[in-house]
């Protein structure tokens, strides 16, 4: 039976446990069951409607796993590069700064930081006045109210999510490795290609997957830097609540964003795992 | 050879110089723009001048919603730390198995999507007539807020020296009496970091608030939004140095705390 220190425990987790219980869990799941009744009887019609080709849903569900896809890689380009550049610091200063950078933006509301960014992507604004002016470009590049923008607006926002996960892995990694592949004759370059990449490469699939399903249901950043000309799931969700007021759809739809959300989750962390055990060494598992 | 090795680096600097920029710059250009003589959002802006810092404290609207959002923010913190802290506790006690999946169910408000959460919790909440109540968007904010207390609480205790309690309690003291004397101080860094956390989540959330914080209590955020495709006044831009000082302050109070305590 429950006694001393197994009820404590028990007493200490209930109240976190109802509270989610009933603030969270029990309304999505209300929530959910919704969308089998577009009107009073059971039916699959919401779902039906979504996965018809006549219907724009399935292109809108096509284009944010695309803009997503998009927005991870742009994470990639930048965040990798940046995360070898924490890995090769040498002092601790270094490292807490260049991390602290990262955490900055993190820290700091979204909202605002997406308003700052309309703002600098502006036809007239910084970001093309200086390609302009360094003849970089003729003309300004149109990157707000498109979906150049809601990319480069959301890689963003989310490199954090790339660099964090990206550095914890790569902090495991044992520099004596690449001192060795050097010392054995290689050149920096292939002593990086032979060692540090395929080490990293776990971390860089948990970075992405984390940047792709965060992007799937992003909803701030879209919305404001797309204009309402970048439809992603998120957005008509919101429209399908708020301004049809067709709460049944809404759920069908969030329906299909989170059962995304879980099978890419799950087929990515299968892959990430897998990529562990081909590229693992054993000195790597020493240092942990 | 220090040239030889500056060169080689070349590509390193770079990548942390522009990266860097590319990570900073949107937030510090935020104060100029809010510092603007000129009539609408630009950067860089025409003149400098404190009138739209006038206009947004003058404004009974805005300083309403400032309000508004410290009131949920507290309410958000006491919520989280109730139903938190015990919890934490718990998870650091040996006897507790699938620690790792209970933690996870405590993060599944962080990891799923908010706007789902925002819908399913505004059908929720409406026939409860919680719409546009600073409890109901208080107890939205403690979902997101819950893994932001939990988890650095628990870590702390991961930390803690138990030794001391022990100590204390063969010097005398009752169980209590070694709880408040000795634990509770502490674990106060861990706990203010905690309530810092989760202040920040609130104040400046917007997705909750835009669905659950209507009607006539709008938090600062959900002010913005409302407002951000017709007021491009630089008023915006003041609210956002307002809120990028209250968040950095209180994060930098929670690193100098960090740096104060007696380990």
């Amino acid at each position: 039976m429950l006694k001393g220190k197994n009820l404590n425990t028990f007493l200490g987790l209930l109240p976190a446990f109802l509270f989610l219980a009933a603030i969270f869990i029990w309304p999505v799941l209300k929530f959910v069951t919704i969308s089998f009744y577009p009107d009073e009887t059971f039916s699959m019609d919401n779902y039906q409607t979504i996965i018809d080709p006549d219907r724009p849903y399935l292109e809108i569900m096509t284009d944010t796993f695309r803009i997503s896809i998009l927005t991870a890689l742009a994470c990639l380009v930048i965040g990798y590069p940046y995360a070898v550049a924490i890995y090769r610091a040498t002092k601790r200063w270094q490292k807490t700064l260049l991390i602290g950078f990262v955490l900055l933006p993190f820290w700091t509301s979204l909202l605002v930081r997406t308003l700052a960014f309309m703002q600098l992507l502006q036809n007239t604004g910084i970001v093309n006045n200086t390609l302009i002016k360094v003849s970089l470009i003729a003309d300004p590049v149109q990157m707000v109210r498109n979906e150049l923008g809601v990319i480069i607006g959301m890689s963003y926002m989310l490199l954090p999510f790339f660099v964090l996960p990206l550095n914890g892995v790569m902090q495991r990694i044992d520099p004596k490795i690449e001192l060795n592949a050097r010392s054995l004759g290689a050149n920096r370059f292939q002593a990086f290609l032979a060692t540090i990449l395929p080490l990293s490469l776990p971390g860089v699939v948990v970075g992405l997957t984390i940047v792709f399903l965060l992007s799937l249901g992003f909803y701030v950043t879209p919305v404001m830097l797309g204009g309402g000309n970048v439809p992603m799931i998120s957005s008509i969700i919101a429209r399908q609540f708020d301004k049809t007021l067709n709460y049944s759809f809404a759920s069908a739809l969030s329906v299909v964003l989170i059962l995304a959300t879980m099978v890419f989750g799950l087929v990515l962390w299968g892959l990430s795992k897998l990529l562990e055990k081909f590229t693992a060494y054993q000195a790597t598992e020493e240092v942990a | 050879m220090k040239f030889k090795n500056l060169l080689g680096d070349l590509p390193r600097w770079l990548t942390i110089v522009i990266v860097g920029f590319f990570l900073i710059f949107p937030i510090i250009a935020i104060l100029p723009m809010s510092l603007s003589s000129g009539g609408s959002l630009s950067f860089p802006p025409p003149g400098l001048s404190f009138k739209w810092y006038r206009e947004f404290f003058e404004s009974p609207d805005w300083t309403g919603s400032l309000w508004v959002s410290t009131q949920v923010a507290f309410l958000t913190v006491f919520f989280c730390l109730l139903t938190g802290i015990p919890a934490a506790f718990a998870l650091e006690s040996e006897k507790l198995r699938f620690k790792g999946a209970i933690t996870a169910f405590f993060a599944l408000p962080m990891v799923f999507p908010v706007i789902v959460s925002a819908v399913a919790l505004s059908y929720f909440f409406a026939p409860l007539e919680l719409i546009g109540t600073k409890v109901g968007l208080a107890l939205a904010h403690t979902t997101l807020g819950l893994p932001v207390v939990i988890l650095p609480t628990v870590a702390a205790l991961k930390r803690f020296e138990w030794d001391l309690v022990w100590q204390a309690r063969n010097l005398g003291a009752g169980p209590i009496q070694a709880f408040i004397g000795v634990t509770l101080p502490l674990l106060r860094p861990a706990f203010i970091t905690a309530s810092l956390f989760a202040f920040v989540t609130s104040f400046d959330e917007v997705i909750l608030a835009e669905f659950i914080g209507r009607g006539e209590n709008l938090t600062l955020p959900k002010k913005i939004w409302e407002g951000w495709r017709f007021e491009q006044e630089p008023t915006l831009a003041v609210i956002a140095s307002l809120l990028v000082l209250v968040i950095m302050s209180l994060i930098s109070a929670q690193v100098f705390i960090q740096y104060n305590k007696s380990d």
